[in-house]
C-alpha cells in the first residue's frame, strides 16, 4: 500500500484498505450477480409446448389379443401425443414412445414383439424392459386416470411423466423392473385391468 | 509519389488497356487510396505489407520454411477463408430464412426451388461446413506434428482448441436450422446428451441432489423448453448467427495477433 | 530460435506469401463451389416429432461419439469424454514443455507424444468410419455395398431384411469389475515406474527413466491417467465386442 501513487500524502492507510476491499468486492459481486442474471435469462418463464394431457377414448375401443402372451400395440396417438396404448391379455396401459437413452422414437415391431430405438440400437420388451441395447431405463409409463363415464385420461409429455408421476417408482439406472416395480406398474394408475 | 510502373508503360506505346490502367492508376485520387504504389521495388514490398490495412496481418518478410507447403499445408488460412466464405453465404441465406418452426422447411425449399442460387448457395454453406472442421482438424495435426505449440506458443494452441470447439458448436447449432429430420434428430440426441450432465442434467448421475428437472436443468437452458421446438429453433438461430461468430471472431483476432507477434515456428 | 535470428533466409511477403494465399483462396473457393454445384446438400422430410428416420445419423464429425454411446451411458460419452479430449489437448502444451523439436516434424525426438496424439487422432477417425459406414438401420452392423448402397441418408435395402440384436448383453460381476478398474488404473500408473528401476538391465527402461527425470511426476500422472482413459475406452469397446458386457462395474447412481 505504502507505495500507491495516488494521494499518499493524506490518506489514512487503513480506511484506503477498506474502499479497496469493499470497492473489488463490490465489483465482484456486481459480475457475479449479472453472470446469475445471465443464466437464469436462458430459463423461459412461460412455454406454450403442446398439451400433456388427453382423452384415448374408452378402454373398449382397444383391440385386445388372442393370445395371452402378446399384445396388441395401438399407434393411433404415436405421432400426436407420442404414446403407445397397450393392450395385453390382463389389461392396458400407456407407454411413452420416447427412448430412455436418448429421446428418440422407438419403432414397435409386432412380429418380434419389440420396440426398437433407431437411434442406438436399444430393444425394450412389451414390459418396456430393456433387452438390448444401451438404454438405461425401461420405457416409461403413463399415468391413466379413469372418468365417470369411464373414458381414460392420460397424462403424457415429458414433463408430466418424468417429474410427478413415474418419479418415484423410477429406479435409478436399472434396465428391467423390480419386483417392487412390477407390482406398483401392474396396478391403477398405470395398468387398466380388463377381462381378455 | 511513384510515377507508373515499368511494367505498365516503359519505352513501349501503352495499348488500350495500358491506357485506361494508366488513366485509373496515375491520378491523385487513386492514390490516396493506394497509397504506395506497385510494389516492385524491395522498400515498396516493405511498405505495402506495413501500411495496407488488409496485408498488415501479415508479416513484411517471412522465413522460407514456413512458406513450404509441406510444412503449413496452408490449413490455417483456409480455414479462416472458409469462416469467412460461411459468413458470407450464411449472410445471403438469412435474407431467405425465418426461423420459425412452421416456416423453416418450407423457407428450405424455396431456397433450393425458387431462391435465385438459392440451392448453390445453401450446398457451398453445407459443404463449406463440412470443409471447415476438416480443415482445423487438419490444422491441429499440422501444429502438433510441427512441434508448434511448444514455447512460446503454448495459450494460442489453447485459443486454437476453443476455436476447434466453437467450430464444432457452430456445425451444431446449424444444423437445427432447416428443420427437417435430420438435424432435428441429431440435435434431439446431442441436448439429451447434456440432459445426462452428471449434477446439473436431469436425466444424469446425483441429479437429484441439485434437484435437476426436465424443466430446469441445463438441458432445459440450452433449448428453452422440454423439447426441441420454436424456442430451440430461434436459440440455435441466434447462437449460430450472431453469438457464436462473435465469440469465433473475437477469439480468431486474438489468435492471429499471437501468431503476427510470434511468427512461424522454427527449428532450434 | 532459428527463425528469429537476423541471418535467418527470408522472403519478402509480397509476392512470395500473398502468391500463396491468393492461389489458396482461389483454389478452395472452386473446390467448394465445384462440389456445391455437384452434390446436393441433404435434406429429408420436415421435422417430425413422433417419426426418428432409421438409421438417425449425426453429421460425420460428430459420429464418432455416436458410436461411443452404444458403448457408454450418455453422460460418460456424451459429456466426460469430449470434455476430457477437449482439456487434454488444451493440457499438451503444458505437459510436453521440452523446447526441442519445434518447427519441423520431429518424429525421433518425440516417438510418445505423436504415437499418442496420432492413436488419439486415429481412434477418432475410426470411429467415425465405423459409424458412418458400417452401421445401419437399428444401429446395427451391416457392410457397406453388400448390405446397403453406401452414401446418402436415405436407406433403401431392397430385399433385404432389417437386422435383429440377437446378442443378450450382461454385466461384468461387480468384484471383478472393481478389480480390473483398480487393477488397470493403479497398475498403468505405478507399472511404468516399477518398470524403470530395471534401468540397468534394458534399454528402454534407461530411456523412460531419462524422459519421466525430464516430466516430473506430476506432469507424468496427468498424461498417464489420458493414457488409461483412451486405452479404457478401447478396452470397454472390446469387452463388449467380445463378451457382450454392457457395463464393468455398477452402482446405484451411476454406471461404468
Amino acid at each position: 500500500m505504502d507505495d500507491f501513487p495516488y494521494g499518499s500524502a493524506g490518506g489514512d492507510p487503513s480506511r484506503r484498505k477498506f474502499f479497496l476491499v469493499s470497492g473489488w468486492s463490490s465489483l465482484g459481486m456486481l459480475a457475479a450477480g449479472s453472470g446469475a442474471g445471465f443464466a437464469k435469462f436462458f430459463y423461459p418463464g412461460v412455454l406454450y409446448e403442446p398439451q400433456t394431457t388427453f382423452n384415448a377414448g374408452k378402454p373398449g375401443d382397444y383391440v385386445a389379443p388372442t393370445d395371452p402372451k402378446s399384445v396388441v400395440v395401438d399407434e393411433r396417438f404415436k405421432k400426436t401425443q407420442r404414446v403407445w396404448i397397450v393392450r395385453s391379455f390382463e389389461g392396458i396401459y400407456a407407454m411413452v414412445a420416447v427412448c430412455t437413452h436418448l429421446g428418440c422414437t422407438p419403432n414397435w415391431f409386432p412380429g418380434e414383439q419389440r420396440f426398437k430405438c433407431p437411434c442406438h440400437g436399444s430393444n425394450y420388451n412389451v414390459e418396456g424392459e430393456v433387452v438390448a441395447g444401451p438404454a438405461p431405463l425401461p420405457l416409461f409409463r403413463a399415468k391413466i386416470n379413469i372418468t365417470p363415464d369411464g373414458s381414460m385420461i392420460i397424462t403424457t409429455g415429458l414433463l408430466g411423466i418424468r417429474r410427478a408421476e413415474l418419479q418415484y417408482i423410477k429406479h435409478v439406472a436399472i434396465t428391467s423392473w423390480t419386483d417392487q416395480e412390477k407390482k406398483e406398474i401392474k396396478k391403477k394408475p398405470f395398468f387398466i385391468s380388463l377381462k381378455a | 509519389m511513384s510515377k507508373a510502373s515499368p511494367e505498365h508503360g516503359g519505352d513501349r506505346k501503352p495499348g488500350v488497356i495500358g491506357t485506361v490502367w494508366k488513366l485509373v492508376t496515375n491520378n491523385f485520387i487513386f492514390r490516396t487510396v493506394f497509397r504506395t504504389g506497385f510494389p516492385d521495388t524491395m522498400l515498396k514490398r516493405m511498405a505495402v505489407m506495413r501500411s495496407s490495412f488488409l496485408m498488415h496481418i501479415l508479416p513484411t518478410k517471412v522465413g522460407v520454411h514456413g512458406l513450404k507447403l509441406y510444412y503449413t499445408w496452408c490449413m490455417g488460412g483456409i480455414t479462416f477463408f472458409l469462416f469467412l466464405l460461411l459468413t458470407l453465404t450464411g449472410v445471403l441465406l438469412m435474407f431467405y430464412y425465418i426461423p420459425e418452426e412452421h416456416r423453416a422447411y418450407n423457407d428450405m425449399k424455396d431456397l433450393l426451388y425458387m431462391v435465385p442460387y438459392g440451392r448453390i448457395l445453401r450446398n457451398m454453406h453445407r459443404w463449406g461446413a463440412h470443409a471447415m472442421v476438416f480443415t482445423v482438424i487438419l490444422h491441429m495435426a499440422r501444429v502438433f506434428y510441427t512441434g508448434s505449440y511448444k514455447t512460446p506458443r503454448q495459450f494460442n494452441w489453447v485459443v486454437g482448441v476453443l476455436l476447434l470447439t466453437i467450430t464444432l458448436l457452430l456445425s451444431f447449432t446449424g444444423y437445427l436450422l432447416p428443420w427437417d429430420q435430420l438435424g432435428f434428430w441429431a440435435v434431439t440426441v446431442g441436448t439429451n446428451m447434456a440432459g445426462a450432465t452428471p449434477f446439473i442434467g436431469f436425466e444424469g448421475p446425483f441429479s437429484e441432489l441439485l434437484g435437476a428437472q426436465i424443466d430446469n436443468d441445463i438441458r432445459f437452458a440450452m433449448i428453452g423448453g422440454t423439447r426441441i421446438g420454436a424456442n430451440a429453433l430461434i436459440r440455435a438461430y441466434v447462437w449460430h448467427c450472431v453469438g457464436l461468430p462473435l465469440i469465433a471472431s473475437g477469439l480468431i483476432l486474438f489468435h492471429f495477433y499471437r501468431v503476427r507477434k510470434d511468427g512461424f515456428s522454427g527449428p532450434l | 530460435m532459428l527463425s528469429n535470428k537476423p541471418d535467418y533466409p527470408r522472403v519478402p511477403s509480397w509476392p512470395y506469401f500473398i502468391w500463396i494465399v491468393f492461389l489458396s483462396i482461389i483454389l478452395i473457393t472452386i473446390v467448394v463451389w465445384g462440389v456445391s454445384f455437384i452434390v446436393d446438400a441433404p435434406l429429408e422430410e420436415e421435422a417430425a416429432w413422433a417419426v426418428t428416420p432409421n438409421p438417425a445419423k449425426a453429421p460425420w464429425y460428430f459420429i464418432g461419439l455416436q458410436e461411443l454411446l452404444v458403448y457408454f451411458d450418455p453422460w460418460i460419452a456424451g459429456v466426460v469424454l469430449p470434455t476430457q479430449i477437449l482439456v487434454g489437448l488444451m493440457l499438451i502444451p503444458y505437459v510436453d514443455v521440452s523446447p526441442h523439436a519445434q518447427g519441423r516434424y520431429g518424429w525421433k525426438d518425440r516417438k510418445f507424444a505423436v504415437s499418442f496424439f496420432s492413436f488419439g487422432l486415429f481412434l477418432w477417425f475410426a470411429l467415425i468410419a465405423v459409424g458412418q459406414w458400417f452401421r445401419g438401420p437399428s444401429w446395427e452392423f451391416y457392410w457397406p455395398y453388400f448390405d446397403y448402397p453406401l452414401g446418402g441418408n436415405v436407406w433403401t435395402y431392397p430385399g433385404v431384411p432389417l437386422k435383429m440384436t440377437t446378442a443378450m448383453l450382461g454385466n461384468m460381476p461387480n468384484w471383478l469389475g472393481a478389480i480390473s478398474i483398480i487393477v488397470f488404473f493403479i497398475g498403468g500408473m505405478t507399472l511404468p515406474l516399477l518398470f524403470m528401476r530395471v534401468s540397468d538391465s534394458f534399454k528402454l527402461a534407461a530411456i523412460f527413466k531419462d524422459y519421466f527425470k525430464k516430466l516430473g511426476i506430476i506432469r507424468y500422472c496427468i498424461i498417464q491417467i489420458h493414457v488409461l482413459l483412451m486405452l479404457g475406452v478401447v478396452g470397454k469397446v472390446l469387452l463388449r465386442l467380445t463378451f457382450g458386457y454392457k457395463y464393468i462395474f455398477t452402482t446405484p447412481w451411476f454406471h461404468i
